[in-house]
Formats: C-alpha cells, sequence, structure tokens
C-alpha cells in the first residue's frame, strides 16, 4: 500500500514537471490563447464561402495525390514484404528487406515530400512519391508480420505439393491475408489523405514583399504594422542608393523636350536644380534595425557593409538582387544571405549595378544556371516567369524559388493603378521594352507613345529623371492616360489574370 | 519385422531421431515400413510423437539422424518439389485456403508440375482443371467445386483436402488425425471413398487415427507408436489416453 503511494505521488510529481515546461501554468499564456479562441470564432463566423472554388479544387488535387501515392506505394510494399517474410526467405534476405523497410519508415512524410520536392521540383509529383515512400516504409513491415502469422499448416500442406514461392504468395499468403491486407490498405489511404493536406500547406509556401520605394518613413513605418498585425511572414525591399548624377545641360534638354506632354495636363515641370536625394535610405534602415523584419532585400545596388552586418545581427534575413553571374559574386562576399538573380526580361526597373549599360537578355534559366555553378547561398529566380512551366523550368535550373511580380498586377490585391492594369489586358498592345525615358534608369515597360518619342533622347541619371517626369506621370495616372505613365511590365505580362492572388501563386507553384 | 514380409514396399524408415530441443527425444530410434497400396494406420495416445513421425515421413520435417526411402528414392533432405511427385501431405487441420474455392484448393495440388507463369495469374491448364473436377467428383462433392472453402463444413473440407492430394498424383499419401473431427457415419464414407482411390489409383496411405472402430474396419496394417517407437501391430491397452496429454507437436 505505502509503495502504491510512493508511486502515485512521483507520477503525479512529475506530471506537474512536464506540465510547468510545456507552459500549462503559465496563466498569461492560457488567458491570451482563451482570448485568440474568441478571435478565431468571432473570424469564422459568418464562413467565408468565396474560397469554396480554391478549396475545392485543393481537396480534390489532394485526394488524388493520396490515391496516387497509396498505389504506387502499395505496389511496391508487396515484392518487400514478401522478401521480409521469414517463413519464406532465408535471414540475410528477410532481414536486408526489414532494414529497408524501417530505413524508409523512419523518415516522416513531411521529409520525403522535401526529398522528392528536390528531385521533381514543386506541385502534386513530388507529394504523391512522398506519400508512396511512406506508404511502402509502413505497409512492407504490416504485409510481412502478416505472411508470417500465416497458418503454418497451410503453408506444410500446399508446400508439399510442391509449390514454388510464387505460388505460395499467390495461392497462400494473398488470399489467406486478403481481409486484413485489404484494411490497412484503407487505412493507410485515410491517413494518407490527411497528411496530404499538410503537404498542401508546406508546398504552397510564399512570401510577400512590402516596398520601401517611394515611401516616406512614416509612410513604411504604418505599412509594415499593418503588415505585421496579418501574422505572415513577409520581407521588406528597400532601393540601396546607386546614384547616377545627371548631366546638367542634358537634363535641362530633356526637360524642355518633354514640357509638351505635360502641358496636356497643365503642369510646368520644375526648371530648377536636378534633385538627387537617396529617398531616406537612413531613415528606413534605422526603421528596421529598430523594429526588424523577417527579410529586408536591397536593389540598384548593395548597402553598406556594416547595414547588412546589422540587418544580420538584428535578425533579419538579408537578400542583394544580382542581374549577372560577376554581381552575384560580389553579392556573396558583401554576406548577402539569399540572392534574387534578377533578368532583363523583369517587369519595372533593373537592380543592376551598372546602370549606364543596358542589361544583357539572358534567359532566367541560363542566368542561374550559371551562377548556380558558382556558389552555394540560396537563389531567388526573378523576371519574366509567369506559367508553372516558367516556375519549374527556373527550379530546375537551380532556382530554390521563384519571385513574381507581372502575373500578380491583374489581382484583385494588386495596388497597381486601374490604367495600368487595363494596359496589362489591353490585347491590342505590342511587346514590353527596356527604356530610361521614364526615370534615367533600365525599366521594362509596355510600349506607347512617351517611350517611342522620347526614349532615343532620354538621359541617364536617376533619381534625377524619376523626379522630373513623375508629375507628369501622376497626372496621366489621374486622367486614365496609359501613353504618358510608366506602363511597368515583364515579358510574361499577357498570363496577368483577374483573380486572386492566391490562386495564381498557386497555379504557379502547380498545386 | 512387421508382418508383412513378402509384400512390396512403398516406404521404409529407418533409425529415425528427432528432438525440438537438445536430447528431448521425441523419436528415438524409429524403424518402420509400409505395404504397398494398403492403407496403414499408426495408433497411440496424443504427445507420442505421431504428428512429428508424420511429418518427417512426409520430407517436411529432417531428422536429426536416420532416413526414409519411398520406392527406393531417398527423400530425407530432398527439397519438396523435387519429391511432391513421390509423397502427399494432408496435414490435422488439412491447410486448404479458405478464401478461395475448393476447386482452387484442389487445383493446388498441380503447382508441382505448373511453372510460375500463367498458373500466377489463376489459368491453369485445361486438362488440370478437368482431373480437379474428377478428384472432387470422386470424393462426392463435385457440386461443391465454386463453393469457397470458408462456407464448406467439416466434412467437405476433408474431401477436398483429399481430392487435393489426389491431383497431386503421389505415391503415397500421408494423412494426420484424419477424420478424428467427423462424426462416425461421415468417417466411415470418406474412408470408403479412400479405400477406393486407394484400389483404383493404386495408392499407399499412412494415417495417424485413434478411433478403434474405424481402425478395425478399415486398416489393412497397423503400427502402434510407444514412448518414442513404432511397434507393428495393434496393442488396444496403450489407446487408453492419459489424463494429462502433453502438448502435442
Amino acid at each position: 500500500m505505502k509503495s502504491n503511494l510512493v508511486v502515485t505521488l512521483i507520477v503525479a510529481v512529475l506530471l506537474g514537471l512536464v506540465l510547468n515546461e510545456v507552459g500549462f501554468f503559465d496563466s498569461g499564456r492560457l488567458i491570451r490563447g482563451l482570448r485568440n479562441l474568441g478571435i478565431l470564432t468571432s473570424d469564422m463566423i459568418p464562413p467565408d464561402f468565396t474560397v469554396l472554388p480554391v478549396a475545392s479544387r485543393a481537396l480534390w488535387e489532394t485526394i488524388l495525390m493520396s490515391f496516387a501515392g497509396t498505389m504506387l506505394g502499395f505496389l511496391a510494399s508487396l515484392p518487400i514484404s514478401i522478401i521480409a517474410t521469414r517463413n519464406l526467405f532465408s535471414p540475410p534476405f528477410s532481414r536486408f528487406a526489414r532494414f529497408v523497410a524501417a530505413a524508409i519508415r523512419t523518415i516522416p512524410v513531411l521529409l520525403w515530400a522535401i526529398i522528392f520536392v528536390i528531385l521533381f521540383g514543386l506541385g502534386p509529383l513530388a507529394g504523391t512519391f512522398g506519400i508512396a515512400a511512406y506508404t511502402v516504409g509502413y505497409l512492407a513491415k504490416i504485409y510481412a508480420d502478416l505472411f508470417e502469422g500465416t497458418d503454418p499448416e497451410i503453408l506444410e500442406a500446399v508446400g508439399s505439393t510442391g509449390a514454388s514461392k510464387l505460388h505460395l504468395v499467390r495461392f497462400v499468403f494473398l488470399p489467406e491475408g486478403a481481409n486484413a491486407i485489404l484494411t490497412q490498405l484503407l487505412f493507410m489511404l485515410e491517413y494518407n489523405i490527411r497528411a496530404s493536406s499538410i503537404l498542401g500547406f508546406v508546398g504552397a509556401g510564399g512570401l510577400g514583399f512590402l516596398a520601401a520605394g517611394y515611401k516616406t518613413p512614416q509612410a513604411l513605418s504604418d505599412q509594415i504594422d499593418a503588415v505585421r498585425a496579418e501574422g505572415v511572414s513577409f520581407g521588406v525591399n528597400v532601393f540601396a542608393p546607386n546614384p547616377v548624377p545627371v548631366d546638367v545641360d542634358a537634363y535641362r534638354a530633356y526637360t524642355r523636350a518633354i514640357q509638351v506632354e505635360a502641358d496636356r495636363y497643365g503642369i510646368t515641370l520644375a526648371d530648377g536644380e536636378p534633385v538627387e536625394d537617396d529617398d531616406y535610405f537612413e531613415d528606413k534602415i534605422d526603421l528596421l534595425l529598430a523594429s526588424p523584419v523577417p527579410v529586408v532585400s536591397f536593389t540598384f545596388g548593395f548597402p553598406a557593409p556594416g547595414v547588412i552586418k546589422a540587418l544580420r545581427a538584428a535578425g533579419s534575413l538579408v537578400v542583394l538582387t544580382v542581374t549577372s553571374e560577376a554581381e552575384a559574386l560580389l553579392a556573396v562576399d558583401a554576406g548577402a544571405d539569399l540572392l534574387v538573380v534578377q533578368s532583363s526580361a523583369a517587369g519595372g526597373h533593373s537592380g543592376t549595378l551598372t546602370p549606364l549599360q543596358v542589361p544583357a537578355e539572358t534567359p532566367i534559366t541560363e542566368l542561374i544556371a550559371q551562377i548556380r555553378h558558382r556558389t552555394s547561398v540560396p537563389l531567388l529566380a526573378a523576371g519574366g516567369l509567369a506559367t508553372s512551366a516558367d516556375v519549374a523550368a527556373a527550379l530546375r535550373a537551380g532556382a530554390d524559388a521563384a519571385v513574381v511580380g507581372t502575373v500578380l498586377l491583374r489581382t484583385e490585391e494588386s495596388g497597381a493603378s486601374a490604367p495600368h492594369k487595363a494596359a496589362l489586358a489591353d490585347t491590342s498592345r505590342g511587346n514590353t521594352v527596356v527604356t530610361r525615358a521614364f526615370t534615367g534608369r533600365p525599366a521594362r515597360a509596355l510600349r506607347n507613345e512617351f517611350i517611342d518619342r522620347y526614349d532615343a533622347q532620354a538621359p541617364i541619371g536617376y533619381p534625377a529623371i524619376h523626379h522630373l517626369t513623375n508629375p507628369m506621370r501622376k497626372a496621366a495616372v489621374a486622367q486614365a492616360d496609359p501613353e504618358r505613365m510608366h506602363l511597368w511590365a515583364g515579358t510574361g505580362y499577357r498570363h496577368a489574370t483577374e483573380e486572386p492572388a492566391g490562386v495564381v501563386l498557386s497555379r504557379l507553384a502547380n498545386l | 519385422m512387421n508382418g508383412t514380409d513378402g509384400d512390396e514396399l512403398a516406404l521404409r524408415a529407418d533409425g529415425l531421431w528427432f528432438a525440438y530441443r537438445e536430447a528431448d527425444w521425441v523419436l528415438n530410434d524409429v524403424c518402420l515400413s509400409v505395404p504397398r497400396g494398403k492403407i496403414t494406420i499408426i495408433m497411440g495416445p496424443s504427445g507420442t510423437g505421431k504428428t512429428t513421425l508424420l511429418k518427417i515421413l512426409a520430407g517436411i520435417l529432417t531428422p536429426a539422424r536416420g532416413q526414409v526411402e519411398i520406392f527406393d528414392h531417398r527423400i530425407t533432405n530432398e527439397p519438396q518439389r523435387a519429391i511432391s511427385s513421390l509423397i502427399g501431405y494432408v496435414p490435422q487441420q488439412l491447410g486448404l485456403v479458405r478464401n478461395l474455392t475448393a476447386l482452387e484448393n484442389v487445383l493446388m495440388g498441380a503447382l508441382g508440375r505448373c511453372g510460375n507463369g500463367k498458373v500466377l495469374f489463376g489459368l491453369f491448364p485445361g486438362h488440370e482443371v478437368e482431373k480437379a473436377k474428377a478428384a472432387l467428383e470422386l470424393m462426392g462433392i463435385g457440386h461443391k467445386a465454386d463453393e469457397k472453402v470458408f462456407h464448406l463444413s467439416g466434412g467437405e473440407r476433408q474431401r477436398v483436402a483429399i481430392a487435393r492430394t489426389l491431383l497431386q498424383h503421389p505415391r503415397v499419401v500421408i494423412a494426420d488425425e484424419f477424420v478424428s473431427d467427423l462424426d462416425m457415419s461421415l468417417a466411415i464414407e470418406i474412408l470408403g471413398r479412400i479405400r477406393r482411390a486407394a484400389e483404383q489409383e493404386q495408392l499407399t496411405f499412412v494415417m495417424s487415427m485413434h478411433r478403434q472402430g474405424l481402425v478395425r474396419e478399415f486398416a489393412e496394417n497397423v503400427l502402434t507408436m510407444r514412448e518414442g517407437k513404432v511397434v507393428p501391430g495393434f496393442r488396444p491397452v496403450i489407446l487408453q489416453e492419459p489424463a494429462s496429454a502433453e502438448m502435442k507437436r
């Protein structure tokens, strides 16, 4: 009696310690949890039925993936389980087969999926193989044990007819085990449907970026707070100062040339000195250091080594944008955690370090492959990626993720202006071109009258030309005049669709 | 030695020793001979090693010492496929596959003659199927050919097991406690069919049995097992089953 009491006490104390370890007695956390439960519940009422089409499509794919994976795994598990059956095969064979099954089983289904994503890229194929692998490990063991439990008298009786091993499998093991084989298979299918809904979450991973460019530090701070409140992971993209001072005479000549366009809106372009600012760079960095975000990316140039070091110390991943192999090597030396590799197919500004030259038109896959051979730093492919085939090709070439912009411009969530969205949908628009006419820095846009008239005479010089043309462009947007605004667009702009961004991203990831 | 001198011998065992645990001899220098074309019955109380002896005679177990010859072929240590044309075996619980039909179970008797080809898809040669049906007819259950064994009664299962062995065309059939679980009239009917089969096909039967009435009616040669040895003849005195029977092997 006394020892029973002692055991009970010890168990109670251990339970208390374990509960304390997981935070059971932290009343603050418990109360917060209850409050969150209230918020969660109120968010669920009324249910948002607009996600139904997306959700049902995903559910259907999940079931297909689970079914295909389970069947593949089942077929592969049969030979392994037969070899693992000790009353059919001698120990070297059966032990090896059992070891294989156990080794496969050790790796969780999620990890299998990741392994197959590396081999086949994101999508249902990797998920199917992941499920198949886990199924093999599990069913091979269950079936081997099942076969070993077959009534030995049946084996003796049928064995004495001179039956071969395959005969025994076909006429004894399979029919005798049929019910249990089917039961385990159905259980596995059920388990896999649950597991693959988790796989879906993993596969659909995405990371949104907030633009810091052309915003005041206060506006940026407000937007960071708003995104952070959503509880999602995100990054902030900053223009790193890489000024190309404009030639003042060329600046004045250009100002005079394009004034006729500004006249249409009754605007007089600035006649004074060119504005050479740094877009509040220092203030924005201070903001990001004071209130760190998960990822900070830079374009147009690399910040000073001290800035990169400070951001990393603050816990942010630092991403540098490069447009060539040479720039990539410099970025790695500068201490980048990840590289955005941008091809000239990208819409909007090129991130090139040398804006004096027109960027080479190397396809993204080639660019990625070149850089992949030189560094093990994760590469994010950007530029012209508009279909799931483009994304898959970039990943096959060695990219770790794909970056898209243009293909999202027409989505419901996009902040692009109405005339910009309309121009992207306008089937009579032709190709995109790289121009300096709007900002003095190479950027890809849909061709329009302004580019056709002034691209040839536009001087190099950023940010001076940007500030010069800015009032005219704003007026053009306000009057819905697509011919005098910057219609930033990548080469794949025709694939941009008017859909929720989640649908577009899921399609690109082939989920 | 066993009163069958002059008859042709179907099976001969010499100096069989066997133990499941070291030095715990279940068979202790067993010698026996079985005349051709007759029904030989081995009697003896439970736990005396009858099942072990029959498995050795069928080539399923290998004796520690000694050997078994069937029609002058040594079967000890031979792979079962090589001896399946000599010897057929029906275990005590019959060893039928319950999820297959009676006919499919009978066809398994032909597996020793079949390769790993069409048979694996359930396609047996036509002549084997005909012979299997004939074997079921001979055992009186041709009408149950397509029933799953699962649905058959005990007596019907016995007939299926014998039909399977008949299709195998062995020269000696070994059956363990063959009709023990059946009521008397059914046992007599089945043994009658076996006797006819034995005469028709020149088959030799070796079975273990403990029902004296049946033994008197059907045995043409009786051996008794006792303390790990086999002695010829009918010894009714030892047929009293010991109260605390050891676990039967």
